[in-house]
């Protein structure tokens, strides 16, 4: 429940004193509190606290009258689910820019490139990677069909407010897609942002940054913002000398409107957001004089992407009972991709609706409160591979129960089940539980078990595929999604977390065991090196995961986090049952962080230092390897100072990939773009070296 | 499944029509977080009560409850048996002796951690 605060937080404190300023709240001030609190739960989360809410705002309001450091990663010692919180501090300490990038000071998930050319990251979480990690935007899902492989490189880090991590199936509100995992990003509200916000960002690889925020309000109730990011990345480089950039060329630019509305008396808050973005990139070969490389036209790969997306949200608490609430969440978009790949070429369209209402209330008392409601999505996907043309409308129907239980002490307890109907596949049920147990005051247990279930969009989900001139096979079972079935998964695991203390150091001890087995799965094989198939998963295919993390908090400056990871993930590939490649088995993690106690006026010194330890990893067979083989492990050391020269001005320099370490010949066949062995999907460490950046932000209140 | 259905339209019925709850306000003696939790646990362990919350500055639990079922002569009894007192009832000795330190609010002037 905790980490709840953290979101809501800085909601409430802001209403709170808009309340306090216009006199409201002598007036009324209990049921305004709490209106605040159900209001943004009902708007905004859907996976609310089990214990009454008014306990939480004065929770908030100690910590702001004491002003205590606030961690940046928020774990709860209430909620039943598993949900690490990553709060706006914390996401100053990345080095940069969008979603993507925010993760790679957090153990919880990992980061890495997908291939050689294109510059984009994937993450994976529970050693399973993004397609199977449902992202839901403000509780509605998004980063899916079209935008799963550029997704997360489309919402600038500046417009997040804050991050909810779920390990394990997430609510059964948010649909059935969940398997490994659920992301849930909150986006900055124009009530609490400040009037002006700038950020300007450089680093050594020619990528340039530009953010701007501008927010207001127009009455009391009504407020509106403009969020406004660009960048682009304008010099080719080629470091390691093989004749391809190692990062695309390109340039984006990404607006959001968004309008808020707050009726606290009445109970009513509403949101409606407009978003449209535009994104070029070019990556491939170096530019020549002739336009030729050994007698042969220059391998490149261009991309262009447009994406609009409106999106509302209404909400209405009952006056008299600040324990129900009805909600309403709508979601339509447009993703168009066109791209080519040397001599291929990719088209994707995406047409995808989204459809919610939600009623929560008691039964009975605040100790058993339940949410009801139902869903409808749509999907339309046209895509044009090579000339092949591949059409697809997909649309369920669902609805959902969610009871919680709490006894206001050491036991919580989320059952949900939904029913859905899916065009493709029919009716199916999806059941989702998670329990809470704190046997003493500073041992939390979790345990977690539930089912997920997706169309897996095999193209777009895997473009690196584009990358590699490998015959690409559809070993299909003739089901509904590219002739596949859905993919199915089980996860259970569950989380031991005890906290203690050394005098005034905090320790904070969490151990994680996941497992997600696989009942269906489109299986990708690279173990071939002159195919790439898609296949129907034979036999087993599981991902367990283990997760020790300690943090330790030592006042009043200096915060320590370490971790390790190992992640047993095995596929069946061609009847052997091997560790899917490119895959760590281990993990290490360490970050030591500095603050200092900022002065009046608000300056301050903040450092961080991020290492991560990648364990080996499988290799497929190539024409360079042909037997397979292992990756070396290595090690990544990231570091940011920034200084803040008051409340509203602050710079800050780093450096990402201190030691340096890249990966030898990142592509197969380089210098022969259009031999069948060429493979730029081979990644298992950085192309991309050193580099240092320095970025400002300065906010006018 | 029908069962399941049948049991939502209920709960939804019941949430819609169900008698309009009654709001009061008691004031109730405490000093903490640790005190705000276990005067909630006590308020809502009596039948009809819905909904509680205790401030912590102006020691004022606000109650949403069911008239027809919700006893407040039983809240009081209630909140002073987990030993907090209220203008009616006082907690026993005994029960207030084991309160944690920082909850011993009759020691005089509130603190709060």
């Amino acid at each position: 429940m905790k980490k709840y605060i953290g979101c809501s937080y800085v909601y409430c404190a802001a209403l709170l004193i808009y309340l306090l300023s216009t006199g409201l709240a002598t007036a009324a001030p209990k049921a305004h509190y709490s209106w605040c609190t159900e209001a943004v739960h009902l708007g905004m989360e859907q996976q609310k606290d089990t214990i009454p809410t008014k306990e939480i705002i004065i929770e908030k309001l100690d910590e702001v009258t004491v002003e205590q450091r606030k961690k940046g990663l928020q774990k709860s010692y209430f909620e039943p689910k598993n949900v690490v919180t990553v709060n706006a501090a914390e996401l100053l300490k990345a080095a940069c820019c969008n979603l993507s990038e925010s993760f790679e000071t957090n153990p919880s998930i990992d980061v890495s490139y997908s291939d050689a050319l294109m510059g984009a990251k994937q993450i994976k979480m529970l050693g399973l990677s993004s397609p199977y990690i449902q992202f839901t935007e403000e509780n509605i899902p998004t980063i899916r069909g079209a935008a799963q492989t550029y997704g997360l490189s489309f919402i600038p880090g500046t417009w997040v407010e804050s991050i909810q991590i779920t390990k394990g199936v997430g609510s059964v509100a948010n649909g059935y897609e969940s398997m490994a995992g659920q992301i849930n990003t909150e986006l900055k509200k124009p009530f609490s942002e400040p009037l002006l916000f700038v950020n300007a960002f450089a680093s050594q690889g020619g990528r340039q940054e530009f953010n701007t925020h501008w927010n207001t309000s127009l009455n009391g109730r009504w407020h509106t913002g403009l969020f406004v990011h660009a960048n682009r990345r304008i010099e080719a480089m080629d470091a390691n000398g093989d004749g391809f950039m190692d990062m695309p060329m390109g340039d984006q630019v990404n607006l959001m409107h968004r309008w808020q509305y707050t009726d606290t008396e009445k109970g009513w808050v509403g949101f409606a957001t407009l978003k449209w973005l535009k994104d070029d990139k070019e990556a491939g070969q170096m530019d020549s004089q002739e336009g030729l490389m050994g007698g042969q036209p220059l391998w490149k790969s261009i991309t262009s992407t447009e994406r609009l997306e409106g999106a509302f949200k209404l909400g209405y608490v009952f006056p008299e009972m600040p324990y129900q609430s009805i909600g309403l969440q709508g979601n339509l978009s447009r993703h168009v991709q066109q791209s080519t790949f040397g001599q291929k070429a990719y088209d994707m369209d995406h047409i995808s609706g989204y459809a919610n209402g939600l009623f929560q209330s008691i039964i009975g008392s605040t100790q058993n409160k339940f949410k009801a409601g139902g869903n409808l999505t749509f999907d339309q996907y046209e895509e044009l591979l090579n000339g092949s043309e591949f059409r697809r409308r997909d649309y369920s129907i669902g609805s959902f129960f969610e009871y919680s239980y709490d006894n206001l002490d050491n036991i919580g307890l989320v059952a949900g089940v939904r029913a859905d109907w899916h065009n493709q596949w029919g009716a199916f049920i999806t059941p989702r539980l998670h329990l809470r147990y704190n046997p003493w005051t500073k041992t939390t247990l979790r345990l977690a078990a539930g089912s997920g279930r997706r169309a897996a969009n095999i193209f777009t989900e895997n473009q690196n595929i584009f990358l590699t001139n490998r015959l690409l096979v559809l070993e299909n079972n003739a089901g509904p999604i590219y002739g596949f079935d859905p993919e199915l998964s089980w996860n259970y695991g569950g989380s031991i977390r005890q906290t203690a203390s050394l005098g005034s150091i905090g320790l904070d001890l969490t151990l994680d065991l996941y497992r997600t087995q696989f009942k269906d799965q489109v299986v990708v094989n690279w173990e071939n090196p002159d195919r790439l198939s898609f296949q129907p998963l034979m036999g087993s295919s599981y991902a367990n995961s283990a997760l020790a993390s300690l943090e330790i908090d030592i006042p009043t400056h200096w915060e320590v986090r370490l971790a390790y990871k190992m992640d047993d993930v095995k596929t069946t590939y061609d009847g052997n049952l091997v560790q899917r490649p490119l895959q760590p088995r281990k993990r290490a993690f360490a970050q030591l962080s500095y603050q200092s106690t900022p002065n009046a006026a608000g300056a301050q010194w903040r450092w961080d230092a991020t290492y991560h330890g990648v364990g080996s990893q499988r290799l497929v067979a190539n024409v360079r390897n042909p037997y397979g083989g292992y990756a070396p492990s290595y090690h990544l050391v990231n570091s940011q100072l920034t200084k803040a020269f008051s409340k509203t001005l602050e710079v800050y320099v780093g450096v990402e990939n201190a030691t340096n370490y890249t990966q030898e010949n990142p592509i197969i066949a380089a210098s022969d773009p259009y031999n069948p062995r060429f493979d730029a999907a081979q990644i298992y460490a950085p192309v991309f070296g050193r580099m240092g950046y320095i970025g400002m932000r300065w906010t006018l209140l | 499944m029908k069962k399941i259905i049948l049991y939502f339209a209920l709960v939804f019925a019941t949430g819609l029509y169900a008698q309009k709850p009654a709001k009061t306000t008691l004031e109730v003696k405490g000093n903490c977080s640790l005190c705000q939790k276990r005067i909630v646990k006590a308020t809502l362990s009596v039948k009809g009560v819905k909904w509680a919350a205790w401030d912590i500055p102006s020691d004022q639990l606000t109650l949403i409850y069911d008239p027809s079922k919700a006893d407040l002569a039983q809240v009081e009894k209630a909140i002073a048996a987990s030993g907090h007192d209220t203008k009616n009832e006082k907690a026993p000795k005994e029960v207030y002796e084991k309160l944690p330190a920082c909850c011993l609010y009759r020691d005089g002037g509130k603190h709060v951690d």
